[in-house]
């Protein structure tokens, strides 16, 4: 067994990988008992397993003509497997200096050829072998060999798959916890501090987007929100930060008990007078490429007011 | 925003996905129809059934390449406007000067019907 305390680190490492699969000691599945099938198959041996490999154990994840659910790591020819890449083959274990005395050779399971194929996780880790086992000494003929890397890289996707899905249920979770507070918050106040970048625009209105659409707002309603605050941090943006992406664009927004949203946003810019914003719709601004920013959002707002000179803007949207 | 193109004979097919917003979408719209202009295809049907998003960015956009391809003459037409972006259109009262057609073919056989001189 491993010493080296270097050795003992990387096998801490491995063994909390396999831990992030929640594989061990699980019911069976079709998924992998069809894989350890086909493996036994192809390479036409009486045994096969999909193995994992535990601090003290190896535990069969699946298994064809393998009479226990798991072994002594001690004696288990998977540990000896994992310790290096590619398919270990042993074509006569009572040859083997390694394993000729190993009471499944030297017992009633009789063991004499092995083929395992390791298992690789995302960090590189080997966690187990994807295995086939006969009780007289042969080999895998090169075609063999191929279909047990394909089957094994099979069985890796499995695993993988499995881990991603508990990756998300325990993302979709925090999610779901930290949107099912929203329908019990009397009022809701977030002060943000976007950096003048276009790029970030969408977290916020999205944001914006989703908390209302918790708080049940009309659809509508939100589409109008949504769109005013777009225009209001475009304009701080472009106007205000001169889309110098090292400025920052402040924001807050509010929804209060009463059911209003109000909305702030202020830019570092040297501001404007809005009493001067040309009217979009005069048949002379028809057809002009630009301008229409602060129209939209006094069109889809109840209430818009400029202060400091035109750097900040409020807006508010009652609940209909 | 992604744009993929389509040539139905002389009318030009563009087929937008995604967010027609200020930085995201504009530009790249923009130069497509540049480039068009640039090999002489002067009638463009713009697909805003995926559009998800629109902004006043956006509507821009539409607006400065409806005025250059008319100047040339040629015509910028719509098809499928969603919801959102028919609002837009709305407010800004675009509505009365786009040709905005509930159908791409309506909108590409609009370019026969009544050639552009």
């Amino acid at each position: 067994m491993m010493t080296h305390p270097d050795r003992q680190h990387e096998e801490a490492a491995r063994l909390e990988t396999l831990r992030k699969y929640q594989i061990l000691d699980t019911d069976p599945e079709v998924a992998f008992d069809d894989l350890a099938l086909l493996a036994s198959h192809i390479c036409a041996t009486p045994m096969a397993a999909i193995t994992l490999v535990d601090q003290d154990r190896q535990w069969f994840k699946a298994r064809v003509g393998v009479p226990v659910s798991e072994t002594p790591r001690s004696i288990s020819f998977c540990s000896h497997a994992i310790e290096q890449r590619g398919i270990f083959v042993i074509p006569d274990a009572s040859k083997d200096e390694r394993l000729r005395d190993n009471p499944q050779v030297t017992g009633d399971m009789h063991i004499r050829f092995y083929a395992g194929a390791p298992l690789i996780a995302r960090e590189g880790h080997a966690l187990g072998t994807l295995c086939v086992v006969d009780r007289r000494p042969r080999h895998l003929t090169a075609a063999q060999a191929e279909a047990l890397g394909a089957l094994q890289r099979q069985v890796e996707a499995q695993l993988e798959l499995r881990r991603r899905l508990f990756e998300l249920r325990a993302a979709n979770s925090s999610i779901q916890k930290l949107g099912g507070m929203m329908p019990f918050c009397s009022t809701c106040e977030f002060t943000m501090t976007i950096p003048a970048d276009p790029a970030a625009i969408p977290a916020v209105t999205e944001g914006v987007n989703a908390m209302l659409t918790q708080k049940h707002w009309p659809e509508e309603q939100i589409m109008s929100i949504e769109l005013a605050l777009q225009e209001a941090i475009a304009n701080g943006i472009r106007h205000g930060c001169g889309g110098d992406s090292s400025k920052q664009v402040q924001c807050t927004v509010n929804i209060t008990a009463a059911g209003e949203v109000i909305i702030t946003v202020r830019d570092p810019g040297t501001g404007f007078d809005p009493s001067c914003v040309a009217n979009p719709l005069e048949p002379e601004n028809m057809l002009k490429p630009s301008g229409r920013g602060i129209f939209l959002i006094n069109g889809l707002m109840d209430d818009v007011q400029f202060a400091d000179g035109g750097r900040e803007l409020q807006m508010k949207k009652r609940r209909s | 925003m992604t744009v993929v193109e389509r040539r139905l004979g002389d009318v030009t097919v563009l087929d937008l996905k995604g967010r027609l917003v200020f930085d995201e979408g504009d530009n790249v719209l923009r130069d497509h129809i540049n480039r068009l202009v640039e090999q002489g295809r002067l009638n463009i049907v713009v697909n805003l059934r995926e559009v998800t998003y629109v902004d006043s960015c956006g509507i821009g956009v539409l607006v400065a390449k409806y005025v250059s391809l008319r100047r040339k003459g040629g015509d910028l037409r719509f098809a499928n406007a969603t919801p959102k972006s028919r609002r837009l259109m709305e407010i800004t009262k675009l509505v009365d000067i786009f040709r905005i057609f509930d159908s791409e073919a309506d909108a590409v056989a609009s370019f026969s019907n009544e050639p552009v001189a």
